[in-house]
């Protein structure tokens, strides 16, 4: 009885005190592995990790982990997935083997980009990732049709009416008539000054005529010589609207060569298809590009492309690979089955997918990982991620397929100069990309059906009503096709844009300044020629106002000399006549 | 608690001066010397650790030669790692190490680490010179130690119960 008493009171203690080293080693390990998985998590994110709680079951061989959260390298206020719970479930007989080998697990309640109470960025030496921003867009294009734009819109501002031949000829021949009228004025003026002077002196030697014997000689020479002058003046002005028309003459041969070099001014040399598509599309595509860059060079940080793994620093020794022996990871995820949602645009979507062959040294596992998401719902997508590293080279691939992207109103183009807005529309997106070793290749093709394009220019163009031309021409663009090629490296990308868009969109300007130019230049001309008609409609009043203004003086000038008595036939005032006009009893008689 | 943690120090100090056999000393500390040049993390150092708390050796001399052991790693693991670069990549031995390798818990013992079998096996070919040259000065130390309370017939120190002290002197 005794020594029954006395076993139950050794076995006693020991059991509780087992029984107790057992719950505890329930805690110990969960709270082990969970240090260990946000040191992990955080060392290959680069962000902060967290999980609320972690429960471990030794019989049941499963690790549970509940709200995981892990932030975003790229943007610290946002997580970059939230998963609900993990379920991990262990194959005991590989801890034998040291090793960690999940069979099957189970992510739920997937969300991606969600926000963050608290920043998820780590300190900077905690973090393991550092995304370098390189700008790697080929800004030739973007510049190419920057110019050609700015080339476009300097030609039409010019004033080039002013530049005309006619307008120019108009001018001079208007500036010079004052001169030519007051030449006429002073002629005039100066030919009735020399009549007056002239009848005054003559009045003066009909007073004492024995004096001015030779003076009254000579009277009947020098009024046919004024005379003479006054009837060239006469006709002179007579004939100034003829003189006028000459300079006409050069005006109206002026206007052919107007028509010629309006048509040289404005003709444009058309601008190169692929120039206009990444003007128009770079900017948008900029954007999803950089991210997909960024993630894949974020995945390749995540599983380094080098198949050495890091030893860690305070390892002692070197580890041996014996003949007849293949390296193993130490931890492996046969399969992960993920559950969860997304959105993509302002479309919710229902994933499901497998994550397979999860490996912490991927290099040492003969299966690639392979990440397979598909999407239900009203947007069908199926993305395949395969990041490989069984070969020599480091091969990481990307496929997505997807249809019916709401797309949400877009507008194209840099500058304020010429820009397109696209109404929202459905599409269908391919991504290939490959990542073998560090060289990058694959596409990226966008399908947009049913686009509804409207087009905005500056005002200087848009006085031209370029923007309506360009609208009804590309009226009949119904589908939209993109594809960006993307080569180079994962450090220097080089990308190139094809689109239907640049092709219509040229060809589409193209016509839309021929109709524009042709009305343009057939406004300068009527603009130059009303202008010319205007001008020389005032020269016209001009010299007619110059003749009304002179005739009167010619007409005194013309009494004046008649007043001398001498009739314009041709009698000349005769020493004879004279003395028979003298007094009968005048003793010169 | 307090008395729990001491145990270990008491134990030493207690063999060192008075009652402990050389013998046992010298063997704890030549057990913990090998403990100490040896990467701890691997089953061949928990196997050396059980071996030192079940065999008859003084606990505390073996965990005191441990931690004195254990600074010397920088020094034992230069010539340590040669040693089992050395016997590691010997030919012959390939499939043995392999087939070893394989078994369960094989991977636990780290026998692929050439720190862990180089330190080892230096921890063994010095286990016999340390333990013999140990347990010279352990009997020199303690034949000093006893000579002034055997001339003086005082009692046993106070360190060690009353009860104790009597047994232990009867024995």
């Amino acid at each position: 009885m005794t020594s029954r008493s006395g076993s139950w009171r050794i076995l006693l203690p020991w059991s509780a005190s087992l029984l107790g080293l057992f719950a505890a080693a329930h805690l110990v390990v969960a709270w082990a592995i969970e240090r260990e998985i946000i040191r992990n998590g955080q060392m290959s994110v680069g962000a902060r990790v967290e999980v609320k709680d972690t429960h471990l079951s030794l019989f049941g061989r499963q690790l549970t982990l509940h709200n995981i959260c892990v932030a975003n390298p790229l943007s610290p206020r946002r997580n970059l997935v939230e998963a609900h719970g993990c379920k991990l479930a262990f194959n005991p007989s590989a801890f034998l083997y040291k090793r960690a080998i999940v069979e099957r697990g189970t992510i739920s309640g997937l969300r991606f980009d969600t926000e963050r109470k608290t920043s998820g960025a780590l300190l900077e030496s905690e973090a393991g990732l550092q995304v370098a921003i390189i700008d790697w867009l080929d800004e030739g294009a973007t510049h190419a049709a920057q110019v050609w734009l700015d080339r476009l819109y300097a030609r039409f501002e010019r004033n080039l009416l002013d530049q005309l031949e006619s307008i120019r000829l108009t001018e001079v021949l208007l500036a010079r008539w004052p001169s030519q009228s007051a030449d006429f004025a002073e002629r005039a003026q100066s030919l009735s000054h020399r009549a007056e002077a002239f009848h005054a002196k003559v009045r003066d030697a009909q007073e004492n005529p024995l004096r001015h014997v030779d003076f009254l000689e000579s009277v009947p020479k020098e009024i046919e010589q004024i005379r003479a002058d006054l009837t060239a003046l006469s006709r002179d002005i007579e004939n100034l609207p003829n003189l006028v028309d000459a300079d006409r003459r050069q005006v109206v041969a002026a206007r052919e060569h107007d028509q010629q070099v309006l048509s040289e001014e404005l003709q444009f040399e058309p601008l190169d298809a692929n120039v206009l598509s990444a003007y128009l599309l770079q900017q948008q595509l900029t954007g999803p590009l950089a991210d997909l860059v960024s993630w894949l060079r974020w995945a390749r940080q995540m599983v380094p492309g080098d198949s050495k793994p890091k030893l860690p620093k305070h390892r002692r020794g070197q580890d041996v690979l014996f003949a007849g022996c293949h390296p193993s990871p130490d931890l492996l995820i046969r399969t992960l089955d993920l559950q969860g949602t997304a959105h993509i645009g302002s479309q919710p979507l229902e994933l499901v997918g497998t994550l397979t062959d999860v490996s912490d040294k991927p290099a040492r596992h003969n299966q690639p990982m392979r990440l397979r998401l598909s999407a239900r719902g009203s947007l069908p997508m199926e993305i395949q991620a395969t990041i490989d590293r069984t070969g020599p080279v480091a091969r990481d691939q990307l496929l997505v397929d997807c249809g019916g992207i709401l797309i949400p109103k877009l507008r194209l183009g840099k500058s304020h100069k010429l820009q397109l807005s696209l109404a929202p529309t459905t599409a269908s997106l391919n991504v290939s990309i490959t990542l073998l070793g560090d060289k990058l290749s694959g596409d990226v093709q966008l399908v947009q059906r049913e686009v509804q394009i409207t087009t905005s220019v500056g005002d200087t163009l848009a006085a031209h009503h370029l923007d309506r031309e360009l609208e009804k021409t590309l009226g009949d663009i119904g589908s939209l096709a993109t594809r960006v090629s993307l080569t180079g490296t994962l450090n220097q990308p080089q990308c190139k844009i094809w689109s239907n868009l640049g092709p219509a969109v040229a060809e589409a300007l193209d016509r839309s300044l021929e109709r524009t130019v042709t009305r343009y230049s057939r406004n300068l001309l009527t603009q130059s020629q009303d202008r010319v008609n205007h001008r020389l409609a005032d020269l016209d009043r001009q010299i007619a106002g110059t003749q009304a203004a002179l005739e009167p003086q010619l007409a005194d000038s013309q009494v004046t000399l008649n007043e001398l008595g001498i009739q314009p036939t041709g009698h000349r005032l005769s020493t004879d006549h004279l003395g028979r006009r003298l007094p009968a009893d005048s003793l010169f008689r | 608690m307090f008395a729990t943690l001491m145990r270990p120090v008491r134990s030493v100090v207690q063999a060192l001066i008075v009652y402990d056999a050389p013998n046992q000393l010298a063997a704890g500390f030549a057990l913990g010397m090998v403990l100490g040049f040896m990467p701890k993390a691997n089953l061949i150092s928990l196997s050396i650790l059980v071996l030192l708390f079940s065999l008859r050796v003084n606990k505390g001399m073996g965990l005191a030669a441990a931690c004195l052991f254990s600074l010397t790693q920088p020094l034992i693991d230069t010539v340590g790692h040669k040693l089992g670069l050395y016997v590691l990549s010997a030919p012959s031995m390939q499939s043995t190490y392999a087939t070893i390798f394989s078994l369960p818990l094989g991977p636990w013992l780290e026998m692929n680490n050439t720190a862990v079998i180089g330190s080892f096996l230096l921890g063994l070919y010095a286990f016999y010179p340390a333990y013999w040259l140990s347990l010279v000065a352990f009997r020199w130390q303690q034949s000093r130690a006893q000579q002034p309370i055997q001339s003086s017939n005082m009692s046993p120190p106070i360190i060690f119960p009353p009860a104790q002290a009597e047994t232990r002197r009867a024995a």
